[in-house]
């Protein structure tokens, strides 16, 4: 589990992966079929609080992306997204009660019920 | 409180003074071009309506509200192709739809662009609706009087909106065509200043932009449910919106109220917007969100959100300066 000291120690030029993200990331990735994890995080208007995030596995990055390097997987940003993520931890829990992928996103006044959409 | 006086029924031809139907020509068009692959898509998220079912040629009214579920505005989405998308406002301050759809518009492939510039838009209501037609060389059948309907004729684009029990379309024209258009318009449909158009408007006990749908309300509280589909997933304010649904919260209700003629005569007293309105033991109870005198009639009307114990129809109430008020609808 990711605690708040681990989101306010993530530097904000940057997004930080969690080991277990990146190794279900790859997991994930390995069962498309594809050798190398590169995943893209961006950020798009909807969901309840009015911005949600948008997670994807992808074969590259785009001329506008933000690249970074963590835990063995590639994260690409679009730039226009990346001001709502700096400093973001992308965690990953499982079990009864686990949601999966999870946004830590120090960016973030208010979520919604559901964690998929916040407000800035 | 009595209110034994015999009205006219609210006709067409009360409403236009002995005609059947007048125009209006709109200080601003309120038209959007939104285009791109994501155009759509991102009104979707954004918006309380399902708009994935629309097709070339339809258009749906929907909800821009705030994560507070409260309303910003009600614009119609017009599609004329599948990434070609137009939105229509009535809102004066046209700016808060732009300003909704820029704030989301992040990632989007999608553009939005003001044509205020290049059309007039001119709103016919009642039977002036037919002269619309003529002038695009429809039928005017049934079928093309349906809401949502939307047509483009050498320039010339028509919506066949809703507006309470009477028909109305808008009409957009190439602002260099103004003068053609306008002088073709027959004499028995007559030119309606603002104030007579929101006269029939309250009479008729339609919610307009900048007046009832503000973020002042929520989208169920300002007589909206209609367009919002409560089995679409998120969008920005569903929280809210479906929590106050889910629960019975939603507090008050957008209610028409008559005035009593005694007590407007008395002192010459207007019912003011955003007047209070309080019960016989003093507490305020809502405001006034319109005020108009209903042609035709000559009486003061207007809407305004009451708690839901006032809201009752025949609820006697007041304003502060003493104008007696009961609950029509």
């Amino acid at each position: 589990m990711t605690t708040d000291s681990q989101v306010s120690s993530v530097p904000l030029n940057t997004i930080h992966v969690t080991p277990r993200a990146a190794e279900k990331a790859r997991e994930f990735s390995l069962k498309e079929g594809r050798e190398q994890c590169r995943i893209k995080i961006a950020v798009q208007g909807g969901g309840c609080s009015g911005l949600q995030y948008v997670l994807e596995l992808v074969d590259g990055p785009e001329d506008s992306d933000k690249v970074i390097t963590d835990h063995g997987i590639e994260v690409y940003v679009p730039k226009r997204a990346f001001v709502f993520l700096a400093g973001t931890v992308l965690d990953f829990s499982d079990g009864l009660n686990g949601r999966g992928f999870e946004f830590q996103n120090p960016n973030a006044k208010r979520t919604c019920g559901c964690g998929d959409s916040f407000a800035v | 409180m009595a209110t034994s006086a015999i009205r006219p029924a609210l006709t067409e031809s009360v409403l236009f003074g002995g005609a059947t139907g007048g125009y209006l020509v709109w200080p601003r068009s309120g038209l959007y071009r939104h285009d791109g692959p994501d155009a759509l898509d991102l009104l979707q998220r954004i918006t309380t309506n399902d708009l994935r079912s629309l097709r070339p040629g339809e258009a749906k009214r929907t909800v821009i509200a705030d994560e507070r579920g409260r309303v910003v505005d009600a614009p119609w989405v017009i599609m004329r192709d599948q990434d070609d998308l137009l939105l229509m406002t009535d809102a004066m301050d046209t700016k808060a739809v732009e300003r909704a759809i820029l704030k989301y518009t992040i990632i989007e492939d999608a553009c939005l662009t003001s044509l205020e510039s290049q059309l007039t838009r001119v709103k016919f209501i009642g039977k002036a609706v037919e002269h619309a037609y003529t002038e695009l060389g429809l039928r005017g059948d049934a079928a093309d009087f349906a809401v949502g309907n939307f047509w483009t004729v050498d320039d010339v684009h028509l919506l066949i909106s809703d507006f309470g029990s009477v028909r109305s379309c808008d009409m957009f024209f190439p602002t260099q065509d103004r003068d053609r258009v306008l002088g073709r318009i027959p004499e028995d449909y007559p030119p309606l200043s603002e104030r007579l158009f929101h006269g029939i408007r309250v009479a008729l006990g339609v919610p307009w932009p900048g007046y009832e749908l503000k973020p002042a309300a929520n989208a169920l509280e300002a007589g909206l449910r209609h367009l919002i589909n409560f089995d679409k997933g998120c969008y920005v304010g569903q929280e809210v919106i479906a929590r106050l649904d889910t629960y019975d919260k939603v507090q008050r209700s957008l209610v028409k109220l008559r005035c009593h003629p005694e007590s407007i005569r008395q002192d010459f007293k207007e019912l003011a917007l955003d007047a209070d309105v309080i019960s016989s033991d003093g507490q305020k109870v809502g405001w006034i969100s319109s005020s108009e005198v209903t042609p035709g009639t000559g009486e003061w009307v207007g809407l305004g959100f009451l708690r839901n114990d006032w809201s009752y129809e025949g609820c006697a109430l007041a304003t502060r300066d003493g104008i007696l008020l009961v609950v029509v609808s």
